[in-house]
């Protein structure tokens, strides 16, 4: 039995929705044709689209599709890697599967219960540049932001939560990446909570060595837009 | 109240450290305690705590001891010897009680935390003493 690509995992969980053809387009795009093939991203054989209708003209990471060289009728996707590559909001907002359900994380509390549930089959994208395709690059029981993915388990759950607390005590993402408390900021709370900052403070060192961590716990501590 | 008593309030305040950050903070503690406040005063005074750090982290890269360390401290902060003689003995046995590696590497690593619980400590202290007054 073939293992499913994480792609079309979350195509699946997605609905198998059809891809988004149009894109930015001005003009009416139809459907491209289909042939029968091998999907140069999952390596799932079946109808395929050629790639020139499924990656833009500037797109030049080629050659991170594995499979790329196994159709000989050149490089083309199935339809879960066509939607996966041409789901522009994907790029641009964080995206969640958890239990078996993708959806957009339109909310910083959202995301943040997303990465507190995030299971060994779910995964979250959180797009940073958005620019850069996360969903086909994306893997299970991980976060993937724009170059790496993260691996996500208990202990970052953890640290999250003191990430959260830090927070709600006052320090901004910028002073959450120092190696010490700012100053100001520390003797603007409670004698009991200084304690607790300079305990906990320490914790976050290997996500201060690894700045993606911070940047995904930031977006899911930050306040709501009002 | 001298530099030994002042750190032992540190850490029931705030949590005991390891022997060699404990050490680090020692002679932090006792560097800041002992400086040229002539030199380090006036308006210089304003950006005092957030020059300390780069300076004993410039300090760590004088040599391979602590006795490097603490020369070029005591040049950098114009430091004389500590008043009270709990604070001599405290400082000659920071500054000898070996592995001199790992307290280097605290100062070097944890600069800023480590200065930020002499700065604590500092403002407990001037705390209490308004409370007196």
């Amino acid at each position: 039995m073939r293992v499913m690509h994480p792609a079309e995992v979350i195509w699946y969980g997605g609905g198998q929705p059809a891809p988004n053809w149009q894109g930015k387009a001005q003009h009416d795009r139809p459907t491209p044709p289909t042939r029968p093939g091998v999907c140069a991203l999952t390596g799932t054989p079946g109808p395929v689209v050629a790639g020139r209708y499924v990656l833009s003209g500037l797109f030049t990471k080629t050659d991170r599709f594995r499979c790329r060289d196994i159709d000989p009728a050149g490089l083309a996707f199935g339809p879960a890697a066509c939607w996966a590559i041409r789901h522009r909001t994907a790029m641009q907002r964080p995206y969640a599967l958890i239990a078996g359900t993708f959806a957009e994380v339109t909310t910083p509390a959202g995301l943040y219960a997303a990465l507190t549930h995030l299971g060994p089959r779910d995964v979250v994208t959180v797009p940073q540049s958005r620019q850069k395709h996360l969903l086909p690059w994306a893997e299970l029981g991980a976060v993937r932001t724009d170059d790496e993915t993260l691996g996500w388990g208990a202990e970052q759950v953890r640290l999250l939560d003191v990430y959260a607390t830090l927070r709600t005590l006052g320090f901004g993402e910028t002073a959450l990446c120092e190696s010490a408390p700012r100053w100001p900021i520390l003797t603007k709370i409670a004698a009991a909570d200084q304690l607790h900052v300079l305990t906990l403070w320490p914790a976050l060192d290997p996500w201060r060595r690894h700045i993606a961590y911070m940047d995904v716990a930031a977006r899911a501590t930050r306040k709501e837009k009002t | 109240m001298n530099v030994v008593d002042l750190i032992a309030g540190n850490a029931e305040r705030y949590g005991p450290l390891d022997l060699a950050a404990g050490r680090a903070e020692l002679l932090i503690a006792i560097a800041h305690a002992t400086r040229d406040r002539d030199v380090w005063g006036g308006e210089r005074a304003l950006t005092y705590w957030d020059r300390l750090p780069e300076k004993i982290r410039t300090a760590c890269y004088a040599g391979p001891t602590l006795d490097h360390w603490w020369q070029r401290i005591s040049t950098t902060f114009g430091c004389s010897q500590p008043r009270s003689d709990d604070d001599r003995a405290a400082l000659a046995g920071a500054l000898g009680g070996g592995d001199d590696g790992a307290v280097i590497a605290v100062l070097r690593t944890r600069t800023a935390a480590i200065c930020l619980r002499v700065r604590l400590a500092h403002q407990a202290r001037r705390a209490e003493q308004e409370k007196m007054l």
